[in-house]
């Protein structure tokens, strides 16, 4: 290491520099294969989103037609839509249920292996098989709700689409928020429990007092995940409806992949997704403003 | 360009982000295509297919791989099985980064045009030469696949479109069998009386099925006259002829007719529909020829009921159309890979399926519609085993295509993008977002584009085809 | 959270009141009973269709099956060739678990322990990192792959699950070890400990659970996974589990009967991990783990 080489540097900077270098060192391995994997590979697409290209063959340079078409593509406007119900949903509906799950499984002893196992199965099993399960329970002739008497296709309207499938999404998240948090619970130091007890806080009171906060770096970082996976949100949709019926549960990610693969146009699809990047981007440099405000304080 | 090469270039170490930006400047360079041959006619041939099931891959490693082989034991087939959608996306995913299959299973023949005009299929025009391929296969299935006089893919299975039904439900109905629109409508009418839904169709577990269904109203309602016309360039798809073939659809839809209405079409999974038919609460389901290796599971003693099924032309829906008329179109492609090392290998495997029109009759006649390439024949060099609904369809489609009544099928002679609006758009029409005007005016605007680009397969000429 | 409102009138701290208190956890549990039925509930269809075959499925998809038979079983374990592909997704999960937890263990480290310049910024790169989608970058990176000969490849799958689920792990291991109290790895760096003993004798201890969180969730995703899988192994003897599945779909229509059976299969190891691990979880945390 270079830390030997500085001559004139008194002790308090070679330490921070030794720090630098043995921060970064711990860093490398997931930044070189990031790199490797992801970033490299994006950086092509970077190229591609300024071609016309088709996906196959050469690709010719064309500025920003890609960017200046997405901005006015009707298409492309429903489909952010579509991610905004979802983000909203997909954020509240699990994370709510989630905060109840963790909280009775953490006051009960007996069964809590249980429960949380129950919980969690849902999340265990592949995207592919929840979603023909749904499937089937959600069908208009022969489903759960058909056999109560509702005439409702769920999948099938154009109203009730994206709500269905959003549905079938958080019921194989909750339980898995449950299990996150309930571990995150179980770090909190039980001395804070001990203290607010004595001064006599009721269960509420520690609740919000203890807990809450005790989770929140956890707590942070799931909206902030589901921030991103709702911008990114694909395997249901994809499998459930595809985005139909008639693009009523379209969301950036199916549009784009059409495109890609369907379509014959990889170099819009390749704009479609830097732009999403781009406003995940701009979501989280608010995250980091915020954070300089002290809202994390971690 | 040689893996040696190309991999020094990624090892030089010009940095993280340049590997993912020799990507494209790689692929334009080798976009020009040599189309020469490669390999020395023996080895390893890589083939991906979209073959399911059980029993069906067992055939295909059985009857078809396994006796290639025994043919040129110099060669091995080595095949993959995937599923379809899958198998799409890996190939164009393979074929981007000059890997993949040495032999490649296309997508529908429209969507191979694209793969052809990006240079990465291998000419295949000196193998027809050499193997005399144009004497073996139908004119105007190898003409569809054949762009300035070079050929880039052989035609990989015959498409029509029939109109099953029950026909233990239509003996008991008293029912006849009908060839026009108004004895069609009469007997759904009654059927939807009767609590039976008239047409069983779903688009849940394949998108495109609307294609189908456009298919079967462009085709007997329109008619192929229409169709031919258009296709040329003579009139627009946004003439009153398609526009009203659309509304028509649109509603038998909103009678509840096809699939029990627009949202049970959107929401019903097809292996429901299939139970339904088998039962007797569905009477008839318009389906491709393909449909033929699954219709059977519905009905008999495995799925617990005593019915048979049976299949009819599609009745005339407009006076002025031919009545039988059948489809014509491929599903499908087999190329060569334009990056494959072993070309010759991979063009001796074609030939060898293509060539002995004994063995691929007695395919045809083991497997309903999976190998009905397109090759010629009489009816009588159909072997006598043959189921005599599979075997109806053979001798169907030879009459129509010697008497030259025949239509055409969406996913073969409409260009890609164009074909995709196809049913997508349909979903808008179906769910009243567009009106059929709007469809068709979109559709041809869409068209226009793609024939503009050149992007279209060869018409066979009006007449008994070849 | 509207969630919390539920939990007012409890007081659980409440020791006199004995009587009160298995009331209130009756309570307790009438409500984890409810959301059990509804997380598992809708599977009950599942075991249901691996007993029935197709045409009894299509006529009444959720009704009990009328025979028991293993038929469905028999055939979807021969026919998915499940021998091969679990042993392909055991080699695949356990690769990626134990090269995502070294990976994202000593990143979380940094993050969270060491004064790394610049890390904020790392961490805000493994937030959008993750934001970026996988169809964007899947072309590029088969090409690169396949130049490096890393398709067709267990490892070259492993290699791009530790890539794909390191930032994730990284972020979520680094929210675990930011509440370990800095005065932990302050004392032991006065005692002369270097950063590395640190990581390993005082903080790994004290993430336990945080690790295990990690690895159990890495072991759900590689082993589910089915798009990196499908795409870049081709060889049938290489393929993982998930894609066991296509065994039973053809291009119109799906198996369900098969695919039920082959669900239960699925389902099995990772249930199994689950508790077994879940077992662990509990004895570190009472250990004394966070004291």
């Amino acid at each position: 290491m270079s830390v030997t080489a500085a001559p004139a540097s008194t002790g308090a900077r070679r330490a921070r520099w030794r720090a630098a270098v043995v921060g970064w060192a711990f860093l490398a391995p997931l930044l070189l294969l990031n790199a490797l994997v992801v970033l490299g590979p994006s950086v092509a697409t970077v190229y591609y989103s300024f071609t016309d290209w088709s996906g196959l063959g050469p690709a010719t340079f064309i500025g920003f037609d890609n960017y200046v078409k997405a901005f006015g593509d009707a298409k492309v406007h429903e489909a952010l839509w579509h991610n905004l119900v979802w983000f909203v949903l997909f954020l509240s509906v699990p994370m709510a249920m989630g905060l109840l799950g963790a909280y009775l499984l953490s006051q009960v002893k007996r069964g809590q292996m249980l429960f949380r196992a129950l919980y969690f199965i849902p999340y265990v099993i592949a995207s592919v098989v929840n979603a023909a399960v749904w499937k089937m329970l959600l069908s208009p002739t022969s489903g759960v709700l058909a056999q109560l008497g509702i005439d409702q296709s769920w999948l099938g309207d154009t109203r009730t689409s994206l709500l269905s499938v959003n549905f079938v999404v958080d019921w194989h998240w909750w339980g898995f928020l449950a299990v996150i948090f309930l571990s995150a619970m179980q770090g909190v130091d039980p001395e804070l429990y001990d203290a607010a007890k004595m001064d006599g806080a009721s269960a509420w009171q520690q609740y919000r007092s203890v807990t809450l906060p005790g989770i929140r770096p956890t707590m942070v970082f799931i909206v902030l995940m589901t921030v991103i996976w709702s911008l990114k949100a694909f395997d249901y949709i994809f499998i459930m409806t595809q985005g139909g019926p008639a693009g009523s549960s379209e969301v950036v990610s199916t549009l784009m992949y059409k495109q890609a693969f369907n379509e014959y146009s990889a170099g819009y699809a390749a704009a479609l997704g830097l732009s999403m990047t781009l406003v995940t981007a701009v979501i989280l440099a608010f995250y980091q403003w915020m954070r300089k405000k002290g809202w994390e304080d971690a | 360009m040689t893996a040696s090469l190309s991999r020094r270039r990624f090892l030089s170490g010009t940095g993280i982000a340049a590997l993912g930006l020799t990507a494209p400047s790689l692929l334009a360079a080798c976009g020009g295509g040599s189309g020469g041959s490669a390999g020395d006619g023996t080895g390893k041939v890589d083939l991906w297919l979209d073959i399911q099931g059980d029993a069906n891959q067992k055939y295909f490693n059985d009857k078809v791989a396994a006796a290639f082989e025994q043919a040129n034991p110099k060669i091995d087939l080595n095949t993959t099985f995937y599923k379809g959608d899958d198998l799409r996306r890996l190939v164009q995913t393979a074929l981007q980064s000059r890997s993949g299959p040495d032999i490649v299973r296309g997508p529908s023949a429209t969507q191979t045009i694209a793969w052809s005009k990006a240079h990465v299929l291998g000419d295949l025009t000196p193998y027809a030469k050499k193997f005399g391929w144009k004497d073996k296969l139908s004119s105007w299935a190898v003409d569809a696949f054949t762009t300035d006089g070079k050929l880039y893919a052989l035609p990989m299975r015959v498409d029509t479109m029939l109109l099953y039904f029950n026909k233990t439900l239509f003996e008991k109905q008293g029912w006849k069998q009908p060839t026009d629109r108004a004895s069609l409508e009469g007997l759904a009418a009654e059927a939807m009386g009767k609590g039976i839904v008239p047409f069983g169709s779903s688009n849940v577990d394949w998108k495109a099925a609307g294609e189908w269904l456009m298919t079967v109203f462009w085709n007997h309602f329109s008619g192929p006259d229409a169709l031919r016309q258009a296709l040329t360039g003579e009139i627009q798809f946004s003439d009153p002829v398609f526009v009203d073939a659309v509304a028509l659809v649109k509603s038998w839809f909103d009678k509840g007719w096809i699939g029990g209405g627009v949202d049970k079409y959107f929401a019903v999974p097809s292996q429901e529909i299939g139970a339904n038919f088998g039962k007797g609460t569905v009477a008839m389901i318009p389906q491709g020829n393909w449909f033929m290796n699954q219709v059977g599971q519905y009905f008999g003693a495995k799925a617990k009921n005593e019915n048979d099924w049976d299949w009819m032309p599609m009745p005339a829906l407009r006076s002025e159309v031919k009545y039988p008329l059948f489809e014509m179109g491929i599903g499908g492609s087999l190329a060569i890979n334009e990056a494959s090392k072993n070309k010759d290998a991979a063009a001796e495997y074609l030939n060898w399926y293509y060539g002995d029109k004994t063995a691929a009759l007695q395919r045809m006649a083991e497997v309903p519609t999976t190998y009905n390439i397109p090759i010629d024949f009489g009816d009588t060099d159909i072997p006598q085993t043959i189921d005599p609904r599979a075997g109806r369809v053979l001798t169907s489609l030879n009459k129509a295509v010697s008497t030259g009544d025949y239509g055409f099928v969406t996913w073969t002679w409409w260009p890609p993008k164009t074909d995709v609006f196809i049913y997508e758009g349909l979903e808008q029409v179906l769910t009243g977002k567009l009106t059929p005007a709007d469809y068709c005016k979109q559709l041809a605007q869409q068209f226009s584009t793609e024939k503009a680009d050149g992007n279209l397969p060869q018409l066979p000429a009006k007449g008994p085809a070849k | 959270m509207s969630a919390a409102t539920l939990e007012k009138p409890v007081t659980v701290q409440d020791k006199k009141a004995p009587a009160r208190r298995k009331k209130t956890k009756a309570h307790y549990y009438l409500i984890l009973i409810v959301l059990a039925l509804f997380a598992v509930g809708p599977l009950v269809a599942v075991v249901f269709n691996a007993f029935k075959n197709n045409a009894e499925i299509g006529s009444n998809p959720l009704a009990p099956p009328t025979s028991f038979s293993l038929e469905n079983f028999t055939e979807a374990w021969t026919r998915g060739d499940f021998a091969t592909t679990m042993r392909n997704s055991l080699i695949i999960c356990l690769g990626s678990v134990a090269g995502t937890c070294v990976i994202a263990g000593l990143a979380a480290f940094a993050l969270s322990q060491l004064k790394v310049p610049g890390g904020g910024a790392v961490v805000a790169y493994l937030f959008l990192g993750s934001a970026l989608p996988v169809q964007l970058f899947l072309v590029p990176l088969f090409f690169l792959w396949t130049q490096l000969h890393l398709t067709d490849n267990l490892f070259g799958l492993i290699l791009i699950y530790w890539a794909t689920d390191a930032p994730f792990a990284t972020l979520l291991l680094r929210s675990f070890l930011l509440k370990i109290p800095k005065d932990f790895t302050e004392a032991a760096r006065l005692d002369g400990a270097s950063s590395f003993q640190i990581a390993w004798k005082v903080v790994l201890p004290l993430a336990w659970p945080g690790f295990l969180t990690v690895a159990l969730i890495v072991a759900l995703w590689s082993w589910n996974e089915f798009f990196w899988a499908i795409t870049f192994i081709h060889t049938p003897e290489l393929r993982p589990v998930s894609t066991s599945f296509l065994a039973f779909q053809d291009q119109y229509s799906t198996d369900w009967g098969l695919t039920s059976a082959a669900a239960i299969f699925m389902l099995g190891p990772v249930l199994l991990l689950f508790l077994v691990l879940q077992r662990k979880f509990v004895s570190g945390l009472t250990s004394g783990g966070v004291k």
